[in-house]
């Protein structure tokens, strides 16, 4: 499986991705930049610091233990310049790929999703590039208490993968319902996308195109 | 229901453990939950003493009130039976580093006498001969919380004299203790195991054997221990579970148990 470089896998709500949060334990999110061990956090706060384009978050808790140590150059401490407290500052993840599933999208590629978040919306803002399958793409997004959308402008690629996180051979025999997100500017593209349902073999990793996770074309203004 | 395995009176240690740990947690507390042996223990708890507990996942799930045990932290069981459902990040920041969990969970590798864990490596940071799923949120839970229950089965394997790698802080590291370190919270109050339950010293923070389960000889617990352990003058017998909590865990198990997977 060619698996692209800084894969960040979201989960879905719902007892169906139970396996997938066990992926997302297994699966290495490594950091960039001279990177020494995995980083000790693969969840919220280094993705919250990449999604809102800050070098690190700033979290309490770590004094005595020895990430500060060890961890560097991902965990080190910052002093607060308002109070002097010497907090502890986590480098952000800078995920290449997310990839999330969620229940709906709309034709315009807006992607509603409900339940258990996680962190599938600060992982898709933290990707360079991003890839949402959902259950189903719909004309209308109905509103729905609690649930939140996510505005396709921002995501490259939506799809119709119905059963997804259990079905991945779906992803290549299904390519009449992949909508793209940037309001008709791209639109599917089997020149492109090395792994399309008319393709028997992936053109890129000449792997099973159900099991390629490389074949997201560059993402809006990249 | 498989009513012989319900009806089977003698305990295991593991149902021990779990009891005591369900036990441990207080009616109308805030409890930061995790999958496993600390899922079972508050549900357990919630269904028996503490009926107002206040379950949360990490996964962002408030106030879940599971009819049974959840496979995973994103179980939809959890979220629709929840008072509210949030981010990670906010489960971190607002709920759990703003000090508004009571008693959170942590599971460890490796223990050592001052309760501090390791969930990181075994043998050398750079050369590991066994990488761990590494610290997730425990560091936070470790003092965010008002205090922590540490529950894990007890050999010379895990309760080690010295850590590999000190994940997250339990009451001392060196001559340093939690107040000097800065961290917030009372640290680890109690480590329930298979043999018994140990709870540090209000001085020294060194843990002490206080209580031993039915049928476990103090020497067992000491031979499991890769220190020399204290025991408490005032040891205990841990209370047998009543039939009511042996049952209620056991349905507990077994509807989880036999729930289909998709």
């Amino acid at each position: 499986m060619c698996a692209a470089p800084g894969l960040l896998l979201g989960w879905q709500p719902g007892r169906r991705l139970a396996p997938s949060i066990q992926g997302r334990r297994r699966e290495p999110v490594a950091p960039r930049a001279g990177a020494r061990g995995a980083h000790p956090r693969r969840d919220g706060e280094p993705i919250r610091g990449r999604a809102s384009r800050l070098p690190f978050a700033v979290v309490r808790g770590y004094a005595g233990s020895d990430h500060i140590h060890h961890g560097a150059p991902n965990v080190s401490t910052v002093t607060c310049p308002f109070t002097g407290e010497v907090l502890t500052a986590v480098a952000a993840l800078r995920p290449d790929v997310a990839i999330a599933h969620t229940q709906r999208a709309d034709r315009q590629g807006n992607v509603q999703l409900w339940g258990i978040a996680g962190i599938q919306r600060e992982a898709l803002l933290a990707a360079e590039r991003t890839l949402v399958t959902v259950e189903e793409i719909v004309d209308t997004l109905e509103p729905r208490p609690g649930a939140s959308i996510i505005p396709g402008w921002v995501l490259s690629y939506v799809r119709e993968v119905p059963g997804e996180p259990f079905r991945r051979t779906r992803w290549a025999t299904t390519p009449e319902t992949t909508t793209t997100t940037s309001s008709g500017t791209r639109s599917h593209d089997t020149e492109t996308r090395s792994c399309s349902g008319s393709t028997p073999t992936c053109s890129t990793c000449k792997g099973p195109p159900d099991e390629c996770l490389s074949p997201v074309p560059a993402a809006r203004g990249s | 229901m498989n009513v012989s395995l319900l009806s089977q009176p003698l305990v295991d240690r593991d149902e021990y453990m779990t009891v005591a740990a369900a036990r441990s947690l207080h009616d109308h507390s805030v409890c930061f939950v995790g999958i496993g042996m600390p899922s079972t223990a508050a549900n357990l708890a919630k269904r028996l003493h503490a009926p107002n507990l206040v379950l949360i996942y990490e996964s962002g799930v408030i106030g879940a009130k599971p009819t049974v045990l959840p496979l995973s932290i994103g179980d939809e069981e959890l979220a629709v039976t929840a008072d509210s459902i949030v981010s990670v990040p906010e489960i971190f920041n607002y709920w759990l580093q703003a000090h508004r969990v009571d008693v959170g969970f942590l599971g460890a590798a490796q223990l050592d006498r001052y309760a501090n864990i390791n969930t990181t490596v075994i043998g050398d940071y750079d050369h590991p001969r066994v990488r761990l799923p590494g610290a997730g949120g425990a560091p936070q839970i470790a003092t965010g919380c008002g205090e922590v229950l540490i529950i894990v089965r007890q050999s010379r394997r895990t309760f080690v004299e010295h850590l590999d790698f000190v994940t997250s802080v339990g009451q001392r590291r060196g001559d340093a203790d939690r107040a000097a370190l800065g961290l917030a919270g009372r640290g680890p109050v109690r480590v329930v195991t298979d043999l018994g339950i140990l709870e540090p010293d209000p001085d020294t923070g060194e843990l002490v054997l206080t209580s031993v389960h039915p049928g476990v000889e103090v020497s067992e617990v000491l031979e499991a221990t890769g220190w020399t352990l204290r025991v408490s003058p005032d040891l205990a017998v841990t209370e047998e579970p009543t039939a009511e909590e042996r049952d209620t865990l056991r349905a507990l198990k077994m509807a989880g148990s036999t729930r289909p997977h998709d």
